[in-house]
């Protein structure tokens, strides 16, 4: 019984010391970002400012999902293991900020956290951030997986992966017929959803190439880029089959007025959505194409 | 125009992907690869010799690779096995030939021969390997000396010892290179002896074990499982 109890206070010891570690992710987090000084600081209401809201709970979700793949190990004690958790979730949430922030730099070249969250509410804006601080914890905690509690290789797979995440962002206007800085700007949100898919649909494609075995660094790299390569190809065809399949018509139009005639509204969610869910699901049934077929002994080397 | 630029695109995607799976595929590097009977020859060393071909399949799914194994017996050392990937061609050319030996090298003067013969009979008389001896009908069989007695099992020969018949009409098909499959069509997927000894349809048993194996399992009830019988493995024809 005694065990048990004391099985019960560890726990609770461990609780407690994730939220010291949150505590700290919070101070970096104002440190990286000082425009989000207010949001962090300050008593926060949910309900004043919605978009806000989703921005700071995007955070919030990416720390807890980065943090779902940390261990505690006591066989060498608890000042060890505690040590231990204290370095990596520090290392690791500063990776798991510069990302967001490398992202962000790319996605939201011409806009500022300040415009358009505290001044216009801008929606569009608030679940575009949420799509990429999910997308940046997926592939966090992918990388911390993958390269086996070892900080180098963490950060080699970390670079490897946020190269390929810049050019899958960079390539959302190359897939897509929504322009999505102007859609921002008009905070249409029909350019988050399509984008949120896009997004969400390339971090299970680049996590499922980043889950390779790692015997040799090099020969690594090889097949995570292979596999991306063969996402990039088998990607279209099977956007291109639903499309088919569920004979979706495109009836885009970026020129829809408001009742009055007096508003440009842009093109309508349903469009976003359509973009979003198909570019999603192509993602996922691309990654059963890509990493889920074993040849086994189809094939046999000898 | 910008259909036709967006394919251009997609086959160079293609392109690229194919060249660089190409370089650094490991199957393709590791199994060496074989045109013919006569590219044997680089890869078997030493003499004296003898390459069987004891199973052949092939692999993939509308482009096939095909495969030879072959036990490679030494005068020597111990026989090994190895497989090889073949050409389409010498595949379907040897079909007939399971169980023969396609490759001979001797000691002396390093003579070597491609055209399949029954296994082993680079060993028959020859004198340092064993003796003829006459059988009570009269008949003159070959009889391998006691550090060679396991040769006849290693061929596959199971009862059956050559005569001096068998040795000649051998030699005269040799000559005249057209394969030999005994006297009686002994050797061979069709022969009586190589028949008994590689037994074809092992791979179609199997897989219909496998099947089996797997609707039992995907419709087993998790709480009744008391044992998991082994998964049928094997890609291969023979079992020796």
């Amino acid at each position: 019984m005694n065990e048990i109890f004391d099985k019960m206070i560890l726990r609770i010891v461990f609780t407690a010391f994730i939220c010291l570690t949150l505590v700290l992710y919070k101070f970096a987090h104002i440190f990286l970002y000082p425009s989000s000084k207010q949001q962090l600081l300050k008593k926060f209401y949910p309900s004043k400012n919605s978009p806000d809201t989703i921005h700071l709970f995007g955070r919030i979700l990416g720390i807890g999902i980065v943090y779902s793949n940390f261990y505690f190990y006591l066989s060498n004690g608890i000042m060890l293991a505690l040590t231990t958790f204290l370095i990596q979730a520090t290392l690791i949430f500063i990776i798991y900020l510069l990302s967001i922030y490398i992202i962000e730099s790319i996605v939201f070249y011409n806009f500022e956290y300040i415009d358009e969250i505290i001044k216009r509410k801008n929606y569009s804006y608030a679940i575009i951030s949420f799509a990429n601080t999910l997308s940046i914890a997926l592939i966090v905690s992918t990388v911390i997986r993958a390269s086996e509690n070892n900080f180098i290789l963490f950060l080699l797979m970390w670079l490897l992966s946020m190269v390929i995440l810049g050019f899958s962002v960079r390539s959302f206007p190359i897939v897509s017929k929504l322009s999505l800085n102007k859609l921002i700007v008009q905070k249409n949100i029909s350019a988050a959803f399509s984008y949120g898919g896009f997004i969400l649909g390339w971090t299970l494609i680049i996590s499922s190439s980043l889950e390779n075995n790692m015997k040799d660094y090099v020969w690594y790299n090889i097949q995570v880029v292979l596999k991306i390569l063969l996402s990039i190809i088998i990607f279209p065809l099977f956007r291109w089959g639903l499309i088919k399949i569920f004979k979706i018509e495109n009836d885009f139009r970026s020129d829809v007025l408001s009742e009055d005639g007096k508003e440009l509204l842009g093109p309508e969610i349903g469009f976003g959505l359509y973009e979003g869910a198909i570019f999603l699901v192509s993602c996922l049934l691309t990654s059963v194409i890509t990493g889920n077929i074993f040849f086994g002994s189809f094939y046999p080397s000898y | 125009m910008k259909n036709m630029n967006r394919f251009s695109i997609y086959a160079l995607l293609v392109l690229v992907y194919l060249g660089m799976s190409k370089s650094f595929a490991p199957a393709e590097k590791i199994t060496p690869y074989i045109k013919n009977q006569y590219d044997l020859s680089k890869y078997i060393k030493n003499a004296p010799v003898s390459a069987i071909l004891i199973d052949y399949f092939k692999a993939g799914f509308i482009i096939k690779t095909y495969f030879h194994r072959y036990k490679i017996v030494h005068g020597f050392t111990q026989p090994e096995t190895i497989t090889m990937r073949i050409s389409k061609n010498y595949y379907q050319d040897n079909i007939l030939n399971l169980g023969m030996s396609l490759f001979n090298r001797k000691e002396r003067l390093n003579e070597e021969t491609f055209i399949p013969s029954p296994p082993g009979m680079l060993y028959v008389d020859d004198s340092f390997y064993g003796k003829w001896t006459y059988e009570n009908s009269g008949n003159q069989i070959w009889d391998f000396h006691r550090g060679y007695k396991h040769f006849p099992e290693l061929f596959g020969w199971g009862t059956f010892r050559p005569t001096k018949e068998f040795l000649t009409q051998l030699k005269i098909n040799l000559a005249s290179e057209k394969p030999f499959y005994g006297t009686n069509e002994e050797f061979g997927l069709n022969g009586t002896i190589s028949k008994e000894f590689y037994k074809h349809n092992q791979r179609k048993i199997q897989n219909i074990e496998k099947i089996k194996y797997h609707l039992k399992n995907f419709l087993s009830i998790p709480w009744q499982k008391k044992y998991r019988p082994k998964v049928p493995h094997g890609n291969t024809v023979n079992k020796i």
